[in-house]
């Protein structure tokens, strides 16, 4: 009997599975993640779940914009019948397990990383959306995930565009109850002159755990623009890789998360120069209050040959509080001459200038301090070029959280 | 409006201020001159409530209330105004919607109903017209990025939306060019009135040309050492402090 894709790749992340352990606080790359709080994850996979009506879903837009095409996944699965304009969708289970090369990849990521050999070898479907020419590049496409509040609901998706597409992909998690597990793995390849923004955002939920990885494949003159706006949860922590594997591709990835409690928040991202003249940029912001904990580590490779390489990478928190800790680690390796690179981080306070100013024209402390907040958040939110997404993100979750009636 | 009685202050245990005293009615316009180090700076910091500033000893009323342990938040919704020398850059927070923002806490003090974004622009657009604003400052982020002069006017710009009893500017003419501070004090002008008083910090007579004082105040180790009408800023003017110091 002929295995499908995915069966194939279920059995062997099981068989790689037995030989990693979940984990462990003295791993380098987990050393500022709560792992008691990941303990005791249910790895088996979430039953299928009700859903809202998608009048739920829908972000509103404001009039004068394009409105997006949704595709609804329901605890991992597309929902039946779902279908987007230019976009084919190919199901890993309805496919013959005929791409060796697919399999490879996918497992070589996956080696060493307990949860993402977990998703490989738990999630109920993979998918590949492949972006096809003839898609207004201004009419995002919403991937939106509803995902059950016990056991662990496992995502993955393939997206590939193809070459000179440009698009727009917004993906959106949202839990049926409190809490619960996400495992979620993205790939992304982009094909010569392809371009794709990518804004995923992620609601506040204290509860939620949100595991898992982004991977990025690009081609010549590609260009890739991902922004994560991030809400507070109980354990978020995420992957990030990006292998700029021709010339001419270029990269952007931003992040802008609002921890609270005890939330804790943890990047990893390896960006990869392969080739001459690409460029990268990397700006990470968080604030962080009460006891809530963030930690950056990102590493820029340049290969030996990859002269005439830009790449910046930049880390600012802001602590609202005493008890919050941010923890940051920029990194570069540089192996070819003539490049320009440069990285920095920052952990600080507000400035009581700031504050006193803001109070000496009627506003109180609390209010002088959200709104420098904001301010300082501005820059990455902006940078989103969703707009009816973005504002619903800083409405639901930052304004929320910094006691602002409406977005500055 | 405000009585200042032998005021000491101290910012990091150093006293900047070692009694100073100072009486203003509404309607008057106040003008404290100085040499550099002279407290100049530190009064205004006092009055607006600076948390760094600690008031040692003395008291200082306004409307016949004592403002100790006022919080700076409270003393603006009071109507107490200060202009900064160094306005600070707030990076990301929209000019206008800031300015509505402390024009609506105002007006909650007050017991008003706040106004809607698009009132409050008709209000705007007329203030900054007189101000000879460029309409652009409305959507740029507050003071960031800023010139010095630009700065100053968004200054007066929040003066002349907040309408404060008392205003204490310090220094508002450093940066200006001639026609900016024309317009600056043109501007300050037509605030001026009966029932609202204000203190001009300055170390130049040219402010005091376009804005006439009723009172000149020499600051000089962290007292006034003396007092007097116009005449004494134009002989400060011509004969700098050391006179009065010996």
């Amino acid at each position: 009997m002929t295995l499908t894709l995915q069966e194939s790749l279920s059995e062997a992340a099981k068989g790689l599975l037995s030989s990693v352990k979940a984990p462990e606080a003295k791993h380098e790359l987990w050393r500022q993640v709560p792992i008691k709080r990941l303990r005791d994850l249910p790895l088996e996979a979430a039953c299928l779940v009700e859903m809202p009506s998608l009048k739920e879903v829908q972000p509103t837009s404001k009039e004068e914009e394009v409105s997006e095409d949704l595709l609804v996944f329901q605890t991992g699965r597309l929902k039946e019948n779902s279908s987007c304009a230019h976009v084919s969708i190919e199901a890993f289970s309805s496919v013959a397990n005929t791409h060796e090369d697919i399999l490879q990849q996918l497992s070589a990521q996956a080696k060493d990383d307990y949860y993402a050999l977990n998703n490989l070898a738990h999630c109920p479907e993979s998918y590949q959306l492949t972006i096809e020419p003839g898609r207004d590049p201004k009419r995002p496409i919403h991937l939106a995930f509803y995902n059950a509040h016990n056991n662990t609901t496992y995502q993955r998706i393939h997206i590939k565009v193809k070459s000179g597409v440009e698009a727009q992909l917004i993906t959106s998690q949202h839990s049926l109850g409190e809490g619960g597990t996400v495992n979620m793995e993205v790939s992304v390849e982009l094909e010569q002159g392809a371009r794709l923004q990518y804004c995923d955002g992620q609601f506040s939920d204290a509860k939620l755990i949100r595991l898992g990885g982004l991977s990025v494949r690009q081609k010549r003159d590609s260009f890739f623009k991902y922004m994560q706006l991030s809400g507070q949860s109980l354990c978020l922590r995420q992957r990030l890789l990006v292998d700029l594997l021709e010339e001419n591709a270029e990269v952007e990835l931003i992040g802008c998360a609002y921890l609270a409690e005890s939330s804790s928040l943890n990047h990893v991202l390896d960006i990869n120069h392969h080739v001459p003249n690409c460029r990268s940029r990397q700006l990470f912001k968080n604030i962080l209050s009460a006891e809530a904990r963030s930690s950056f580590d990102g590493t820029i490779y340049v290969e030996k040959n990859a002269g005439g390489t830009s790449a910046a990478q930049l880390n600012n928190n802001l602590l609202l509080s005493s008890t919050a800790r941010a923890h940051t680690k920029p990194r570069m390796k540089i192996y070819a001459s003539d490049v320009e690179c440069n990285h920095g981080a920052t952990v600080g306070q507000l400035e009581e200038e700031e504050i006193f100013y803001l109070e000496t024209r009627g506003l109180s402390q609390e209010v002088s301090m959200n709104l420098l907040a904001w301010g300082f958040m501005r820059e990455v939110i902006d940078e989103c070029p969703m707009e009816a997404f973005r504002e619903q993100w800083a409405q639901d979750t930052l304004n929320a959280a910094l006691s602002l009636k409406e977005i500055l | 409006m405000l009585k200042i009685q032998d005021v000491h202050a101290s910012v990091a245990d150093i006293e900047i201020l070692k009694g100073l005293s100072l009486e203003v009615q509404a309607g008057e316009v106040h003008a404290i001159m100085g040499p550099n180090g002279s407290g100049k700076s530190t009064t205004s910091k006092v009055l607006a409530g600076h948390p760094s500033y600690e008031v040692t000893s003395g008291e200082v009323i306004f409307e016949g209330e004592s403002l100790h342990e006022v919080e700076p938040q409270e003393r603006a919704l009071r109507g107490i105004f200060m202009g900064f020398q160094y306005p600070t850059e707030i990076p990301g927070v929209n000019n206008a919607q800031f300015l509505r923002m402390a024009y609506n806490a105002k007006r909650v003090h007050q017991g008003l109903d706040e106004v809607d974004a698009f009132d409050f622009d008709e209000l705007l657009d007329e203030k900054m017209k007189v101000l000879e604003m460029n309409p652009v400052f409305k959507e740029r982020m507050l003071n960031s990025g800023y010139s010095g002069g630009e700065k100053k006017r968004n200054e007066i710009l929040q003066m002349a939306v907040l309408e404060p009893k008392l205003a204490i500017l310090d220094e508002t003419d450093s940066g200006l060019d001639i026609d900016a501070l024309r317009i600056v004090a043109e501007g300050i002008n037509r605030l001026k009135g009966p029932d609202n008083a204000l203190i001009l910090i300055t170390h130049y007579q040219r402010l005091l040309d376009y804005i006439k004082p009723d009172h000149v105040h020499v600051l000089s180790g962290g007292r006034i050492i003396r007092s007097g009408g116009q005449d004494l800023a134009l002989e400060l003017e011509k004969q700098g402090y050391d006179w009065l110091e010996k």
